[in-house]
């Protein structure tokens, strides 16, 4: 059972890998919740709570991890993590990027860029489903994430920071 | 100018829209290639004057010649990315019907969406394939100085469970030299020709020898030579062809049949060429030198 309950961003344009996505981490019995974006323009306003994304209650929605395709439509997955890292308030975010290609440029631009893992999409259930699962194990168990009230701060500094998590 | 002559995967004298995907000889382009690359219906093309050298117009076909080949390449690069998707997705639905609907499927169900992920490896392996032959011809060569020997027996490690399985022996009895190559590719194409001669390979002991003859005048050729099933002189040129497959998809070890055209590529890339001499029942001896990259 993972140990971080914080948001999962899912940025992924299609609707089958998606899928795919959310059944692996139900079968990893991730629980945390989970918000879909087919854009990169999207997701980034729902990161930095802007446009229609923005919410009061910011604080639960900063992600503790963000799945990152990079065949995107319109503004490309590179871009979008180039955009985060680029941001004083997200940068912090872990980053992995899930796949198809198996590039080494795309590869290494995305490291370059600050990902924290790429990972290929694996061909087939049960080698996608366990790839799926490593991601949750480690990130959601392993590692400690960076904890949200300190950034926040800076974002939205009305919000009084939540109790602290240890 | 030596570089584009290398690089089309030996155009020789296809008409240059089935140039970059045919067989041919090798890297080694006949001095009389420029015949080939007369522009199509070559009516309109008179010979240039005397005065005037015709190497301008070589070149600047040439130059046009690489450029369709790298758009084919970019084209098979994109083409055989994205169909991984819909690939992936059709495999992963597959087995979610599995997953969801077994007891209403029953096992004649079952078997059939089975198939269906089967096929969709198969069609994944193919891609794969098909992007790495792409990718030989885009991606730079690092080339360095590398010993093949070390090469060779790190490729022969990473096969060892593909050794033991056949019960083969592979043997290197000479030290093997010193080469300006990339490692990476020329590893590749030991382990091509590695495995295919155990797979290929109905004796009840596979045997395989890699050696190199230093003494020829040009360049080192290397030689992997095997006790395997052979391969008629008919299909000398044709099985380096991508996905020619000279048996039943399943035998043999079910291979995707790049293995060669791949190893084709990489070697003509370094300048070299790779060719063999076979009796069928008995064995090949599979050719090739790196040249002088």
């Amino acid at each position: 059972m993972p140990q971080s309950n914080l948001p999962i961003v899912v940025i992924e344009d299609s609707p089958e890998d998606y899928e795919a996505i959310v059944r692996a981490f139900l079968k990893a019995r991730v629980v945390n919740p989970i918000y879909r974006f087919s854009y990169g323009e999207d997701a980034f306003d729902f990161l930095r709570q802007r446009g229609r994304y923005f919410k009061h209650d910011a604080a639960e929605m900063r992600p503790g991890l963000i799945i990152l395709d990079l065949n995107l439509p319109g503004t490309d997955g590179l871009k979008v993590l180039q955009d985060v890292r680029a941001d004083k308030n997200l940068g912090a975010i872990p980053v992995i990027v899930l796949s198809t290609s198996s590039n080494q440029r795309e590869i290494e631009a995305c490291y370059k860029a600050g990902a924290n893992s790429y990972v290929v999409k694996p061909s087939g259930a049960a080698q996608f489903n366990e790839a799926i699962r490593r991601i949750a194990e480690y990130w959601l168990e392993s590692v400690t994430l960076p904890s949200k009230p300190e950034s926040l701060q800076i974002v939205t500094p009305r919000i009084e920071p939540k109790a602290d998590h240890g | 100018m030596n570089s584009l002559i290398n690089n089309g995967g030996g155009p020789g004298s296809q008409p240059a829209g089935r140039a970059g995907n045919q067989p041919t000889n090798g890297a080694d382009i006949p001095p009389d290639r420029a015949a080939g690359f007369q522009p199509e219906g070559g009516a309109g093309f008179q010979p240039a004057p005397n005065h005037e050298p015709p190497e301008p117009r070589v070149a600047q076909l040439l130059e046009e010649l690489k450029h369709r080949n790298d758009e084919l390449d970019d084209f098979v690069h994109i083409a055989s990315h994205d169909l991984k998707e819909p690939i992936r997705g059709i495999r992963n639905y597959a087995n979610f019907l599995i997953e969801d609907y077994a007891p209403l499927l029953g096992e004649d169900g079952l078997s059939k969406l089975r198939t269906i992920d089967r096929l969709g490896q198969r069609a994944h392996d193919l891609l794969s394939a098909l992007l790495y032959f792409s990718q030989v011809r885009r991606a730079p060569l690092a080339l360095a100085p590398v010993d093949t020997g070390d090469l060779l027996a790190e490729v022969l490690r990473s096969l060892h469970s593909l050794i033991a399985e056949r019960a083969a022996t592979v043997a290197v009895p000479q030290p093997l030299p010193v080469v300006r190559c990339d490692r990476i590719r020329i590893g590749e194409v030991f382990r091509a020709l590695t495995t295919n001669a155990l797979r290929y390979n109905d004796s009840p002991q596979p045997f395989a020898e890699i050696t190199c003859d230093q003494g020829t005048p040009e360049r080192p050729v290397f030689c992997i030579r095997d006790n395997g099933i052979g391969v008629p002189s008919a299909h000398y040129e044709t099985i380096f062809g991508i996905f020619k497959r000279l048996h039943a998809r399943d035998d043999y070890g079910g291979g995707t049949g790049s293995g060669l055209a791949i190893s084709k590529r990489i070697v003509e890339r370094h300048g070299g060429r790779i060719w063999l001499q076979s009796v069928v029942g008995q064995g090949s001896m599979f050719y090739f030198t790196v040249g002088g990259a």
